[in-house]
């Protein structure tokens, strides 16, 4: 077996005496210890060292070094400051999972802004209803209601076809402004109803929103 | 008592806590030091700084491996500060051992089991501490690649070379 072949299989060999090859890695590996004794040596040897040095005693110093080690090791830490959990070593600690400490003040920070997002458009959007729902079509004043009659009719204009026994202005002011309005918005756009009569001449361009 | 739980305590203030996890650790660390440095004096140094070290640096151990891998970890980190600080003499000629320095006849008297420290000590450096963080420390490749910097692929390639080594060795020991 060529040594360039032996080199390749180093690695995999380490991991199949851990048990941690593949199966793909383990079937290419055996095909090789087949053909290679070098490596069902090294195999051998892989499996087997280790437990023979673990075997091999150290000398034991006694237990009087071990009791008077202890004893220098807490005198040392006495003297040294208290060790305090950082923010980041408190959340990592506490959710066990470090890669995600720095992660959690970005996504709170991140859900804090949608929320605060969330909450202006549901202020925007309930503005707009509560101005709907608390004013009615018949408290208008007369040029009010001319142009509300005038945004109507481009919007929605009148089928003749059908009959609803209402005149127009009786249909009107029996519609609460919150139905005009999802009338009109219907298309998904926004349009703007000034009440107070101060919206710019509908024939100057704001009518083309509408077309 | 768990470590993580006892190092709690610790951060909490109760440095008493700490005491048990030095006694926990205490021999085990001593005897992954020894492997490594073959001196009695230098091994009760380096792991009476490492617990120290490990002391004022707990806040920052983070679970990622077991409080014994970081302890190991530091222990190498401490060896690795004086070997640089030192330099000494026979510590160059440990790392520049070869085959053949083995194979002298003073060498050849004893089984390995008894040449064992020394077999290990001539390694070189880098298959050294691999070979002695994985079985003496057993620790996983990919954290002896954080700790060597370099990858885990190479660490197991060095790791490879040191089991051959040593094998090669020690039968020449008992030839």
């Amino acid at each position: 077996m060529s040594r360039w072949q032996c080199r390749r299989q180093r690695s995999a060999l380490v991991d199949y005496v851990d048990g941690g090859a593949s199966d793909a890695a383990a079937v290419k590996l055996q095909a090789h210890l087949g053909d290679c004794v070098e490596c069902r040596e090294a195999l051998v040897a892989l499996r087997a060292l280790p437990v023979e040095l673990n075997d091999v005693a150290i000398p034991d110093p006694g237990e009087e070094f071990w009791l008077q080690q202890r004893q220098a090791i807490s005198r040392a830490i006495r003297s040294a400051p208290q060790p305090r959990r950082s923010l980041t070593g408190w959340l990592a600690q506490r959710f066990e999972q470090p890669r995600l400490a720095w992660r959690l003040p970005v996504a709170a920070t991140a859900s804090l802004l949608l929320a605060v997002s969330v909450y202006r458009f549901a202020l925007t959007d309930r503005h707009i209803q509560l101005a709907g729902s608390s004013a009615s079509v018949s408290s208008l004043d007369d040029d009010s209601l001319d142009e509300l009659h005038d945004l109507v009719g481009v919007v929605a204009p009148r089928d003749e076809s059908i009959s609803s026994g209402l005149q127009d202005d009786e249909l009107l002011t029996s519609l609460p402004l919150t139905d005009l309005i999802g009338l009109s918005g219907g298309g998904g756009g926004v349009v703007s109803i000034d009440l107070d009569g101060s919206s710019p001449d509908p024939s100057d361009g704001a009518n083309d929103d509408l077309s | 008592m768990d470590d993580a739980t006892l190092i709690r305590h610790t951060l909490a203030g109760r440095r008493e806590d700490f005491d048990i996890l030095v006694e926990r650790h205490q021999r085990a660390l001593y005897a992954f030091v020894f492997r490594l440095v073959r001196d009695q004096h230098l091994t009760a140094d380096i792991v009476q700084a490492t617990f120290v070290r490990a002391y004022t640096r707990l806040a920052q151990f983070q679970e990622r491996s077991s409080f014994s891998t970081w302890l190991h970890q530091i222990a190498l980190n401490e060896y690795r500060a004086r070997r640089r600080a030192s330099r000494q003499q026979h510590e160059v000629t440990l790392e520049e051992g070869t085959v053949d320095s083995i194979a002298a006849p003073e060498n050849q008297a004893a089984g390995w089991k008894h040449k064992l420290g020394d077999l290990i000590a001539r390694l070189p450096l880098r298959q050294r501490t691999v070979l002695t963080m994985r079985v003496f420390g057993d620790m996983p490749f990919k954290r002896i690649a954080e700790a060597e910097g370099i990858s885990e692929n190479s660490a197991k390639v060095n790791y490879h070379h040191a089991v051959l080594r040593l094998r090669q060795w020690m039968k020449e020991s008992e030839a």
